[in-house]
């Protein structure tokens, strides 16, 4: 099997490079299905007994052999992979049609295959030095695929920033690497123990480094730059899965048999708790709609953050089935938002290519275009939003049952009350996120697909291609199966926690609604009912696509009230003779920022930037001065010496 | 034979309370503002006449119009299915907190759409503002229920609003129950679009919410939204009523109350619910809606005090 899998992907990277323009992208996109269900097919088998794989002597990294390990984790991990690489793969030949980019399809597709490879070794390597291979090898190939328009500002600088991103994160995950190797004397994570206290520098830079990659609270500002400039397929893969990885590796490395001190589980708790609610409150914000996925990516790898945080401390207060259970909940969330946010990515990416524009204030009234489209992103909408019986639903309950049954530990009977307090301020943002996706989505759906077409673009848009449609159909079938199915696969894991959740019961309830409803309409045309008039217009004339309300008077509300975090400001000029009842002219102004940006980052950048200006005059250009560095250094480094 | 007889008394209730208390709230603010006003029964005959009359739709409206008021009624019935919100509700398994609150959720999810749907700039403003006040009663309600939870040691509001374990009732007992009450009774307020929060009866449609979202409605789909809208409210009243009882018996001398009176006073405190409505909204004036959040900020602090009360009292 292992052997297939790297014939196919050998077969995958060297046809685009023998016949760069000359292969059509549908026998492209079937090397990458067989390749998913290969994927797919090793995470099934692998899922029952645990298996080594050790590449012979030639292959090996200098310090420690490469070794791959498929358990019970990895599987789950691969099987989610796989499941989005098919459903991507379907996808992708639609949409490089339309797509304007073509000409570097070569690259696209090897940087894609190797992504994917990437992508997939992370979860199955055993020792860190195959890890840090290819997550090197998967943040370059992301990079690249990120960075396919150069030619424009925004995609510079989203190339510019993801890479940085990337670069940090690595930079810190090799020198926590590095010190905790020196301190097992092994590379193999099984050998880790990461709980003894001299060990918590560096478990410090490992999670500082992964939560880069995740995207977490603060260093989340990669995320809105990256997804906007990737190709709409990408983005799914990197948001459904690419940012999971790292918490696969905070599963692996910290969650799974140890547990680190009490302190780190609660901090990693409130940065949790504060990424759901600031990824929530940006995306309803946001006027590109990939931009809102971005941010309610980091809203969901907040609440899965939350999880895992919940399960490290339940684990170092010796409650072994709550540790469980939250990190159940951490894995299934993983998953379901792996399921939704690629189909909303994939629905995002056919509104994109019909309309070319990806602006909610220049949509609208789509669903006539592109019904299948809208059913689908809708249907993505009550997933990511938790609507019972959806597999949102699902995760997202399992979540609040850790946090809920949480407030019962104690380490002493003294500092019970404050971490449970901290608990339930946790609960309170969740809700409080929950209220602010609800309108995010609402928000985005329905500036996307209802009412009038705010600009000409979306008033001729046609509908998805069939392959399309078909990958995300999968997706959404999948998303309401798992819904159903999430409460009986917690129970796969032999958690005995939890009360019982009627989810079946209410799909079987809400589709027999829908049925009743189909008949009743039906019964109503048959009668010649339901005619169709203009909407009420309080009698001044007929309404065009202007006058609806746009999307940022629909967030002007919850931007008004947490102005004081999005730095909201709105001037208005009102002028005329009498201003307040006749105006001639009314001019209203709004900006908005983000306090993260502008006072934490921004100032960082600058100091680099002004540190270097002044550093340059160094660089004279003159001999004379280049000797005297010469001199210079010599004298110190004889004063050094002779000191030491 | 116990357990049929409390699904047909839960069954009638749940069929007549929800339009009663409507006519109640209607026919006592006109006697108080000196109207005659209609009749308690008027619901009934409005909810029948909607129901007969020809149902038109928006030219923009798509099927999300069409499927929205099934939708809503449906998680309006679940809920008042889910919740314990009379004392002699049949006892359903699973109905858990947090299922009620997405239940919530879910109606409010296919109400602000369907208000998009029309591509009105009434139904749009009526939308964002829902959006904007649900963000914030959201953790209200959460937090209300949490800390009865937190005594009850589960999240099975059957369980959480049981009679059984308020016997060792105590001066903190006291005070959670009543804080839960008060928090939900102001979230019932704002989330039902009532007084100091809405007006649901002036005659601008800008400066409504509720009703400035429902306006493309009529017919049949207005006449499944009215009853949802009626089962939402005596559903959050009721949970409001189970809580303030509760207080009352946790006083050491109200405590050996029979389950006869808890049954009637479960039903007194929903009209009671319904005449404190009235009487706001006979009282007060609209709040300007830049001082909306202030008010929905004491709801949350209220509920967040009795969190920690709650804890206080080492529940769990």
């Amino acid at each position: 099997m292992a052997i297939v899998a790297v014939a196919t992907i050998v077969l995958g990277l060297l046809v685009p490079l023998i016949s760069p323009n000359k292969t059509s992208n549908k026998v492209l996109s079937a090397v990458l299905l067989t390749f998913a269900l290969i994927i797919i097919y090793l995470g099934v088998v692998a899922f029952p007994e645990t298996r080594l794989l050790q590449l012979p002597q030639p292959f090996y990294l200098g310090l420690a052999p490469f070794v791959f390990r498929f358990d019970q984790l990895s599987s789950i991990f691969l099987v989610l992979l796989g499941t989005l690489t098919a459903a991507v793969s379907l996808y992708i030949p639609g949409y490089l049609k339309h797509h304007d980019g073509s000409p570097k399809s070569a690259a696209f597709w090897i940087n894609l295959f190797l992504f994917v490879l990437a992508m997939a070794s992370v979860v199955v390597a055993a020792n860190a030095l195959t890890f840090l291979l290819y997550w090197e090898l998967m943040s370059l190939s992301s990079a690249l695929l990120v960075a396919q328009d150069l030619k424009t500002r925004s995609g510079r600088r989203a190339a510019f920033i993801y890479a940085g991103a990337t670069r940090l994160a690595t930079a810190f995950l090799a020198v926590g690497f590095l010190a905790f190797g020196n301190h097992f004397q092994s590379w193999s994570f099984s050998d880790w123990h990461p709980e003894e206290p001299a060990l918590l520098p560096p478990s410090i830079l490992i999670l500082l480094g992964l939560s880069i990659k995740a995207g977490l609270w603060p260093f989340h500002i990669w995320l809105p730059y990256a997804h906007p400039a990737a190709p709409s397929p990408v983005s799914a893969l990197m948001s459904g899965f690419m940012i999971k990885t790292a918490i696969y590796a905070i599963l692996r490395i910290f969650v799974l048999d140890t547990a680190l001190t009490p302190a780190v589980a609660l901090v990693l708790l409130c940065i949790g708790a504060v990424s759901a609610v600031w990824g929530s409150l940006f995306a309803l914000v946001q006027e590109d709609l990939k931009k809102v996925l971005a941010y309610s990516s980091v809203e969901n790898i907040g609440l899965i953050t939350v999880a895992l945080a919940t399960s490290m401390y339940a684990r170092s207060a010796g409650n072994q089935a709550l540790a469980d259970l939250a990190m159940v909940a951490a894995v299934l969330h993983c998953i379901n938002h792996g399921v939704f946010k690629a189909l909303l990515f994939l629905c995002a990416g056919s509104v994109d290519i019909r309309t070319h524009t990806r602006l909610l204030s220049r949509l609208g009234g789509l669903g006539w275009k592109m019904p299948s489209t809208m059913l689908l992103f809708i249907a993505g909408c009550a997933c990511i939003c938790a609507l019972p019986p959806t597999n949102g639903f699902a995760s997202k309950w399992l979540i609040y049952q850790s946090l809920f049954k949480s407030l019962s530990l104690a380490f002493a009977p003294t500092d019970q009350e404050p971490t449970s307090l901290l608990f339930v301020l946790v609960i309170g943002c969740l809700a409080l996120t929950s209220g602010l996706t609800i309108a995010g989505y609402t928000r985005a759906a329905g500036m996307v697909f209802l009412g009038r077409p705010r600009s000409g673009d979306s008033a001729h848009a046609r509908e998805a291609d069939r392959e399309m449609i078909l990958a995300k159909t999968i997706l959404a079938g999948l998303c309401l199966g798992l819904g159903i199915v999430t409460p009986s696969l917690a129970n796969l894991f032999n958690i005995r926690l939890l009360p019982t959740l009627p989810l079946p019961v209410i799909a079987v309830f809400f589709l027999l609604t829908v049925l009743f409803l189909y008949l009743l309409s039906r019964a109503a045309r048959e009668r010649g009912e339901g005619r169709r008039v203009d909407s009420w217009e309080c009698g001044y004339g007929s309404f065009n696509g202007r006058t609806q309300i746009s999307p940022e008077s629909f967030s002007q509300p919850v931007a008004y009230l947490f102005r004081p975090i999005l730095l909201y400001r709105m001037n208005s000029d009102i002028t005329g003779a009498d201003r307040r009842h006749f105006p001639d002219k009314i001019r209203s102004e709004t900006s908005m920022k983000s306090l993260l940006e502008t006072s934490v980052y921004k100032p960082i950048v600058n100091l680099f930037v002004n540190a270097g200006k002044h550093l340059a005059r160094l660089q004279a250009g003159s001999v004379h001065m280049y000797l005297l560095y010469v001199l210079c250094s010599l004298v110190g480094l004889l004063l050094v010496g002779a000191l030491l | 034979m116990t357990m049929l007889i409390s699904i047909a008394v839960f069954a009638l209730s749940l069929s007549l309370l929800p339009f009663l208390i409507l006519g109640v709230i209607s026919s006592l603010k006109a006697r108080w503002q000196n109207r005659r006003g209609a009749s308690v029964l008027q619901p009934f005959r409005y909810i029948k006449k909607l129901y007969s009359k020809q149902d038109l739709s928006s030219k923009e409206a798509s099927w999300i119009s069409d499927l929205a008021p099934p939708m809503i009624l449906a998680s309006a019935l679940l809920m008042a299915i889910f919740t314990p919100w009379l004392s002699f509700s049949p006892l359903v398994q699973g109905s858990d907190l947090f299922l009620v609150v997405y239940l919530f959720g879910l109606s409010r999810f296919f109400t602000i759409l369907a208000a998009l749907d029309s591509g009105s700039p009434l139904t749009g403003f009526g939308a964002s503002r829902e959006a904007t006040l649900s963000i914030l009663t959201e953790p209200a309600l959460v937090l209300s229920l949490l800390s009865l939870a937190i005594t009850a040691g589960s999240t099975d509001l059957n369980k959480v609003f049981a009679f059984s374990q308020t016997a060792a009732g105590g001066v903190l007992d006291v005070a959670i129950w009543s804080l839960a009450a008060a928090t939900i009774f102001l979230t019932a307020l704002i989330d039902l679009s009532r007084m100091p929060v809405d007006d649901p009866t002036t005659h601008l449609e800008l400066t409504m919410i509720h009703e400035s979202m429902v306006i493309e409605f009529g017919g049949r789909r207005m006449a499944m939204i009215l009853v949802a809208y009626a089962l939402r409210m005596v559903t959050l009243l009721g949970l409001a009523s189970q809580c303030a009882i509760h207080a009352l018996i946790a006083i050491p001398a109200l405590q050996i109350a029979p389950m006869a009176t808890i049954h009637i006073l479960s039903i007194i405190g929903i009209l009671a619910g319904a005449v404190a409505i009235a009487l706001v909204e006979t009282f007060f004036v609209k709040l300007k809606w830049t001082r909306v959040p202030e008010f929905i900020a004491y709801a949350v602090t209220l509920s967040l005090l009795g969190c920690g009360a709650a804890l206080l009292g080492g529940g769990i």
